[in-house]
């Protein structure tokens, strides 16, 4: 039961699919516009992600290794379809907002990344309890990024005014340059928090790629 | 920050011994700029000096709490950040509100050059960035034409833009030196702007191969249109002396971190962002695209800065 | 050889399997995802053109075949049980593409027929000029309007053109009247198809 928990929450937080994986940020900066968005692309690939690692792990003894990634995109894939008709059906203006960033669920690389990564090699449960944990994940990550632009970008959440009236919205943040600045500073206030707790912890912090000759590649000296 | 070695000192570039500090050049930019800062108060009054004041202060201030945020020893006393400021001030029109001033001076400062660890480690123009972040999320605000409807100046560069030729021939070259038109409060003033530009050249704290090529690329460009086209395009001086034209050649575009330091891609640097802005100008939608064009030519760098002589003895080897 | 004929049969079969699912879910759906579509789609241009029925055009609708054997979407309005129009989309040639428009025709009691309205469905106008045919100033000059003589001023109408978008003006009255032509071919369908 506890390791069942524990691939189930690393997904809430420690592998947090597009803040700690990075990961399917294709979609994460593309829908983000406002909450609602992110919350139906979020539940769109909960519904993907815990169904493919189900299949695949289903599967995992039937796959032969040197056709698995096209097993692994045909499940995907089938099961993408089915949501873009299952949203066309009950959730049609979601499905006119979202766009062309449903069919894309496919090649998003988190589905493919713990088909092959987990679901291939792990027993149905545990499988099911890692693909609902990071699904989730990335739901509430989308959510709360779409928060974050919704509000300053349009003074709404949900649609409904939060700010104050004489509020001049900040468009930046609702364009595409503030998809990946919003973006950045999450990451960067995630590793902040991150180096913080490890100082609570009496570890020690983690550090960025040095900044010496070889990370900068600027001038045309080769290296050695 | 320790030396590492006792006699080596490690510190961000620019790395220029002769006595003259980085703190020193930022001062003379900033002293260079004060005769297009007066002309600013004299031509729109109290309005501009609050705009100058409110935008050095909040990008003051910002970098102070970056540094603090960061836990790095403070490098705000070099005055980059009090030229940021300004240079983001002149960008604005004097009618700016001050939430605009102060969001824009905070990104300028955190999302021009903080988050990039600083001094020389900018890729863009700080306040160029501050002044894109704002022109992108509140445009009517920020263009100076809609927002100065009652002042008794022309915009040279708008009404060109809006009305045509005819609309501004009656607009004389004495007037726009003057800096009596309506743009960013201290860019418009391109007498002084032009003053502060030589005395920087004649300091040496600027190379010419930049401003000259800009201002190459600007005239060339008009001229080419001027000539191709049916008569409804405005000289190059015209082009040259409206809006702010001459503060980005000598100020904007000579920012020392994101442009390129060899003499070609210098030129080819100023050549690409003069053409550029007559090209969003002819054919965009941004009556005075300096800016724009700027941020252009500076994404740009890193390739220019390829067009570089081999590296002493590391050809290949023959065998 | 064996592994070769194991990957070639268990492919075979997953995408055959996924095959059969899909095709079942989109049987399973179609009838729904159509009457969204249209909902969201055509219903919007719908509410403009009868601002005062109380049934449901988009569930009411039926396909009526015209006199070349074109099969049409149309929709019914009806108020206290009575039939009081029909609407259905046509296309006119805009500025860019085509311009789908929504025709509303009253039905009236007398055999007396006029317009009820129009309404713009899909367009890829110019933003802030052709895009003004979806204003009220352009639209409302339709209502009530006759089924003949639908044309611009500067073709002998009463139409007045939204000034700078002829293009799109021109589109949206060729919609029109390719609606009254096929009104005309179809009109005396409608009573068998929605009663009267």
């Amino acid at each position: 039961m506890s390791t069942l928990w524990k691939e189930f929450s690393k997904g809430l937080w420690r592998d947090l699919p597009p803040f700690r994986l990075v990961l399917g940020l294709c979609p994460v900066l593309a829908v983000t516009k406002t909450a609602d968005n992110g919350l139906g692309m979020g539940l769109a690939v909960i519904f993907v992600l815990t169904l493919s690692n189900v299949f695949v792990s289903l599967l995992r003894n039937i796959i032969p290794s040197k056709v698995r990634i096209a097993c692994f995109i045909v499940i995907a894939a089938s099961l993408v379809v089915c949501v873009e008709l299952l949203m066309q059906a009950f959730a049609y203006p979601l499905y006119q907002q979202l766009g062309i960033f449903v069919p894309l669920i496919v090649v998003n690389c988190i589905i493919l990344g713990r088909a092959e990564a987990f679901a291939s090699k792990n027993t149905v449960l545990m499988s099911t309890a890692d693909g609902l944990g990071l699904g989730i994940g990335f739901a509430l990550s989308l959510t709360f990024l779409g928060a974050l632009r919704e509000t300053f970008g349009y003074g709404t959440l949900f649609g409904k005014s939060v700010m104050w009236s004489g509020f001049e919205p900040f468009t930046f943040m609702i364009e595409a340059p503030g998809a990946f600045v919003c973006l950045g500073l999450v990451l960067a206030a995630m590793n902040a928090l991150t180096n913080w707790q490890r100082g609570v912890k009496g570890l020690e912090a983690v550090e960025g790629p040095k900044h010496d000759c070889k990370a900068c590649g600027m001038c045309n000296t080769p290296l050695k | 920050m320790k030396p590492i070695e006792p006699l080596l000192t490690v510190a961000s570039p620019p790395h220029v011994h002769c006595g003259r500090t980085f703190k020193g050049m930022t001062l003379e930019t900033i002293l260079a700029l004060m005769p297009a800062a007066i002309m600013a108060v004299w031509h729109f009054g109290l309005p501009a000096a609050r705009v100058m004041l409110l935008s050095c202060a909040v990008a003051v201030l910002t970098e102070a709490v970056c540094w603090k945020a960061i836990k790095r020893r403070s490098a705000v006393d070099d005055g980059t950040a009090v030229l940021i400021g300004l240079f983001y001030a002149f960008l604005l029109p004097a009618s700016a509100p001050w939430w605009l001033v102060v969001s824009g001076a905070a990104a300028s400062i955190i999302l021009g050059k903080m988050i990039f660890g600083g001094n020389g480690g900018n890729p863009l123009g700080a306040a160029l960035v501050g002044w894109t972040t704002c022109r992108i999320s509140w445009g009517t605000f920020m263009d100076p034409y809609t927002t100065m409807l009652d002042s008794p100046l022309r915009a040279p560069l708008h009404e060109l833009h809006y009305f045509g030729l005819q609309a501004v021939s009656d607009i004389s070259a004495t007037n726009m030196l003057l800096g009596e038109q309506i743009g960013g409060l201290g860019a418009a003033q391109s007498g002084a702007i032009l003053l502060g530009g030589l005395y920087l050249l004649s300091r040496r704290i600027i190379r010419p191969e930049i401003p000259v090529a800009f201002i190459g690329g600007i005239a060339l460009a008009a001229l080419v249109f001027q000539l191709t086209g049916d008569g409804t395009n405005a000289s190059a001086t015209f082009h040259l002396i409206g809006g702010g034209t001459l503060f980005g050649a000598f100020f904007l575009a000579t920012d020392p971190a994101p442009s390129p330091v060899l003499p070609v891609p210098m030129i080819a640097y100023g050549l690409m962002g003069g053409i550029l802005t007559m090209l969003i100008r002819q054919y965009g939608m941004y009556p005075d695209a300096v800016p724009f064009a700027l941020l252009l030519a500076q994404l740009a760098t890193p390739l220019l800065e390829r067009i570089a002589p081999k590296p002493f003895g590391t050809g290949r080897v023959k065998a | 050889m064996m592994e070769m004929i194991r990957m070639v049969l268990v492919l075979s079969l997953i995408c055959g399997a996924s095959g059969f699912t899909l095709a079942t879910i989109r049987d399973a759906t179609a009838q729904r995802v159509e009457e969204q579509e249209l909902t969201y789609v055509q219903g919007p241009a719908l509410n403009q053109i009868f601002s005062d029925i109380d049934n449901n055009p988009v569930k009411d609708r039926a396909r009526i075949a015209d006199a070349q054997g074109q099969e049409h979407i149309v929709f019914p309005a009806r108020k206290d049980g009575k039939l009081v129009g029909v609407a259905f989309q046509s296309f006119g040639k805009g500025f860019g593409g085509d311009l789908g428009i929504m025709v509303g025709f009253a039905v009236d009691q007398g055999g007396k027929n006029e317009l009820a309205g129009i309404g713009v469905t899909t367009m890829k106008e110019t933003p802030g000029v052709g895009t003004r045919i979806t204003e009220g100033d352009f639209r409302n000059q339709f209502v009530s309007h006759p089924l003949d003589d639908v044309a611009l001023k500067s073709g002998g109408g009463d139409i007045a053109a939204v000034s700078g978008a002829t293009v799109s003006s021109t589109g949206a009255v060729a919609a029109v009247n390719h609606a009254i032509k096929t009104f005309n071919e179809i009109k005396d369908k409608i009573p068998s198809e929605f009663g009267s």
